[in-house]
C-alpha cells in the first residue's frame, strides 16, 4: 500500500499549527512588548492591597536563602523569592520579596513573636501574559505550571516542524518546492549573515 | 470565496517566510535559554586594566582605548555620582571604560561571555540603535506582526480546507484549554 505522505504532513501540519494557535499570539505579544514597552501593558502604581499577619516557626539560625524558603514554603506561596531583597534589618526582623507573575509579596518575618507580616502587590494581567512567553515552568509550589513547560516544547517542535512542512506542502510541483527552498534558505542565510555582523560589530 | 482562499493561503506562505527568518534563530537561542543548566551563561574570559590618563579629554581617551583594546558594539554612557561609565554591548560581549571621579586613572573592564551568554544576548537583542539594529529591530516587529497573521490565516485556511472539524476542534480547543487553565492557575494559585 502507498503511503499517501502529502496527506498526512498536511495533516500534522493543520493540526500542529491548532495546538499551537494561542502559543504563538501569546509569543507574538509578548515579543513586541519586549522591544517596544507599552505603557498600557505596564504595571499600574496599584497600592499594596493585603496585608495579612500569620504565625510561623521558623528556625533563625539558618542562612537567609533557607530563611526566605522555609517562610514560603509555610505560607504556601507561589513564586521566586528575591535574594536582592532579603535580608535581616537590626531589629532582628528579617525581610524578603516573592515574585511571581500575578503578584509581589513583601514578607517581614519577627523571629520573636513568631509572626509574619505579608502585604501583597498585584500586578497587570498583561504581565502575567507576557510571563508565559518561553516560561520554563519551574515556580515553587506551583508544581501543575509543568503542562506549560511541556506544551512550550511541543510549539517549539511544531513550529519548526511547520516551517519545513509548510514548503514542502506549498505546491505539489517540484519547481515550485525548489523555489521555496531557495528562498527559505536565502532567508535563514540572511537572518544568520546579521547575527554574525552584529556579533562582529555590535 | 475561491480568491479570498488563494489571497489567505498566499498571507500564510509569506507570513511564514517572514518569521522563518527570525523564529527560527529565536527558537534556537531560546531553547539554549531554558536549558540554562546545561548552557552557562557565565563569562569564560574577563580582563581589567587600570591606566593612568595625562591632559586628553575624555572624549579622546575614550576613543584611543576603543582602538587599543578593539573596542566595539552599542556605546552607553552613564554619569554617576562616583563614576563615569562608558558600556559597549554586543552580544556575547561587554566593555566598559570607567572614569572614576577624582581620579587620574580609567579603569577597562572587558568581558567575552560563554556560548550560553552569546544566545541569550542574541535572543534579548533589542533597540534601534545604529543601522544593523535597526534592521534588527524592523525584522524582529514584522515576526511578531507576521505571528499573528500566520495563526489567523493558519485558522481560517483549517476553517475552509476540513470538513469534518472534529479532529481539528479537539487540536484548537486543547490549544485553548491549555492557555486558560495556565493563566487560571497563575491567577488562583499565585
Amino acid at each position: 500500500m502507498k503511503i499517501k505522505w502529502r496527506k498526512i504532513l498536511l495533516k500534522i501540519h493543520l493540526y500542529g499549527g491548532l495546538l499551537c494557535f494561542w502559543y504563538l499570539l501569546i509569543f507574538g505579544i509578548s515579543a513586541l512588548y519586549f522591544q517596544h514597552h507599552f505603557r498600557f501593558m505596564e504595571n499600574k502604581n496599584i497600592p499594596a492591597l493585603v496585608s495579612t499577619k500569620k504565625q510561623l516557626r521558623i528556625d533563625p539560625a539558618n542562612t537567609d536563602s533557607v530563611v526566605a524558603t522555609n517562610i514560603q514554603n509555610s505560607l504556601d506561596v507561589a513564586g521566586w523569592y528575591l535574594p536582592w531583597e532579603t535580608y535581616r534589618d537590626s531589629a532582628g526582623n528579617f525581610h524578603t520579596m516573592i515574585a511571581n507573575p500575578q503578584w509581589d509579596y513583601s514578607i517581614v518575618y519577627n523571629f520573636q513573636n513568631s509572626i509574619s507580616t505579608i502585604s501583597a502587590k498585584q500586578k497587570s494581567f498583561w504581565n502575567l501574559l507576557i510571563a508565559l512567553h518561553g516560561f520554563a515552568g519551574k515556580m515553587p509550589n506551583a508544581p501543575l505550571l509543568f503542562i506549560w513547560n511541556i506544551y512550550t516544547y511541543v510549539c517549539i517542535a511544531v513550529v519548526l516542524l511547520s516551517i519545513f512542512s509548510g514548503i514542502w506542502l506549498w505546491s505539489g510541483r517540484k519547481r515550485q518546492r525548489l523555489t521555496g527552498w531557495l528562498i527559505f534558505s536565502g532567508i535563514i542565510f540572511l537572518s544568520f549573515s546579521l547575527m554574525i555582523f552584529i556579533y562582529k560589530h555590535g | 470565496m475561491v480568491k479570498m482562499f488563494s489571497l489567505v493561503r498566499k498571507l500564510h506562505l509569506y507570513t511564514a517566510f517572514t518569521i522563518a527568518a527570525f523564529l527560527l534563530m529565536y527558537f534556537v537561542t531560546g531553547s539554549v535559554i531554558i536549558m540554562g543548566e546545561t548552557f552557562s551563561r557565565k563569562s569564560i574570559r574577563e580582563t581589567s586594566e587600570k591606566q593612568f590618563i595625562g591632559n586628553e579629554s575624555e572624549f579622546a581617551i575614550v576613543a584611543r582605548l576603543c582602538k587599543q583594546f578593539q573596542i566595539r558594539g552599542e556605546e552607553r554612557k552613564k554619569i554617576e555620582e562616583k563614576q563615569t561609565v562608558y558600556s559597549y554591548l554586543r552580544p556575547g560581549y561587554r566593555a566598559e571604560i570607567i572614569f572614576p571621579a577624582n581620579e587620574d586613572s580609567v579603569v577597562i573592564n572587558l568581558s567575552q561571555g560563554s556560548f550560553g551568554k552569546l544566545m541569550n544576548d542574541f535572543h534579548r537583542l533589542r533597540g534601534f540603535n545604529g543601522l544593523a539594529h535597526i534592521v534588527w529591530g524592523v525584522l524582529y516587529d514584522l515576526s511578531c506582526i507576521a505571528l499573528f497573521l500566520f495563526g489567523l490565516s493558519g485558522l481560517y485556511l483549517w476553517w475552509k480546507i476540513e470538513k469534518n472539524k472534529l479532529a481539528g476542534g479537539f487540536f484548537f480547543l486543547t490549544s485553548t484549554a491549555i492557555t486558560v487553565f495556565t493563566i487560571w492557575y497563575l491567577i488562583t494559585v499565585c
